[in-house]
């Protein structure tokens, strides 16, 4: 079985390998200082909705900077609205239709059906590659910060919820 | 005579071409029934945002995802009709849907002599035939998206 952080950005429901996903934060809890810095990490600031060309509407009431890493390389994203966490059989994970020929192929690792509708799983690592190779570094903002905040709320989520 | 007739229609069903006849924002069009996985409504595609010409979202039909061809953009017009229809074409890569007007196509059995070599270059064609003194295209519909053709033809995408 396989994990997945499913979020909505420009009206499209996006996922994210559960295993990539650090932390969520409001935007109270980032703060207005960038690169967002927690436990002495440095999240650099990836504008996931302009690299997608996609229209921009993480400015809600339930906005969440998701903190991912991959491969040695940390970035924050804004996205609309965390839904939760999907649990799912790695078969149920279809892969990109061959028609899509482009570079996209890297941006993608497939497509998850959910009821209604479908999830592009997003490629951490291709989304974290705009963020750049810095690894961080010690912080005085981390004492202040919570530790692996990956919660999300029971009544947004889908399929089997754990906290972690 | 029955028998004869019968093998006379067999023998010219086995040489004529069989085609769909259909519009995009009112374009008429044809393609070969050989190509065409089968018409049904137009179910609301989600947007994939992509780099490869003209495919930029897929359509579900039940457990499966179809990559969606743009043709009414590659043709430079707007699908009509409240109630688009979706048509699946076969493809080396692939099923393919395509959005085209709510018209309903027409099936048509076409002489291969009234074929004729189409001259329009935006997209791959196997010829055209006349219809009431409109030229109507005969699309390769299996060649949609190939690389050999787009590279001639795509010029604003990449």
């Amino acid at each position: 079985m396989s994990r997945f952080l499913l979020v909505t950005m420009g009206a499209r429901s996006l996922a994210f390998d559960a295993d990539t996903v650090q932390g969520l934060l409001t935007d109270e809890e980032a703060g207005t200082t960038e690169p967002v810095t927690v436990q002495g990490v440095v999240y650099k600031t990836v504008d996931l909705a302009d690299r997608l060309a996609m229209s921009s509407d993480e400015n809600g009431p339930e906005t969440r900077i998701v903190l991912l890493t991959c491969g040695g390389l940390q970035g924050s994203i804004r996205v609309a609205q965390v839904r939760g966490l999907l649990e799912v059989d790695r078969s149920q994970v279809l892969p990109l239709p061959q028609q899509f020929q482009g570079e996209e192929r890297d941006w993608y690792r497939g497509v998850i059906l959910l009821e209604e509708n479908i999830a592009l799983v997003l490629n951490t690592a291709w989304v974290l590659h705009g963020a750049g190779a810095d690894q961080g570094g010690s912080s005085l903002e981390w004492q202040e910060r919570a530790p692996r905040l990956l919660a999300v709320r029971q009544d947004l989520a889908m399929g089997e919820v754990r906290e972690c | 005579m029955l028998r004869a007739g019968i093998g006379n229609q067999q023998t010219s069903a086995s040489r004529s071409w069989n085609l769909l006849v259909f519009s995009v924002g009112g374009r008429r069009l044809a393609a070969k029934t050989d190509e065409v996985a089968g018409i049904s409504k137009w179910k609301e595609s989600v947007p994939v945002p992509s780099r490869t010409p003209y495919i930029s979202s897929v359509v579900r039909q039940d457990q499966t995802v179809l990559p969606v061809f743009d043709l009414a953009e590659l043709l430079h017009v707007s699908v009509r009709g409240n109630y688009p229809l979706c048509l699946t074409a076969k493809h080396p890569r692939g099923t393919l849907a395509i959005c085209i007007d709510e018209e309903m196509p027409l099936l048509q059995t076409l002489d291969p002599s009234s074929i004729r070599q189409y001259q329009g270059s935006e997209f791959a064609a196997i010829g055209s035939f006349l219809s009431v003194h409109v030229e109507i295209p005969i699309i390769a519909l299996s060649k949609l998206g190939s690389a050999s053709w787009s590279s001639h033809h795509d010029t604003g995408k990449s």
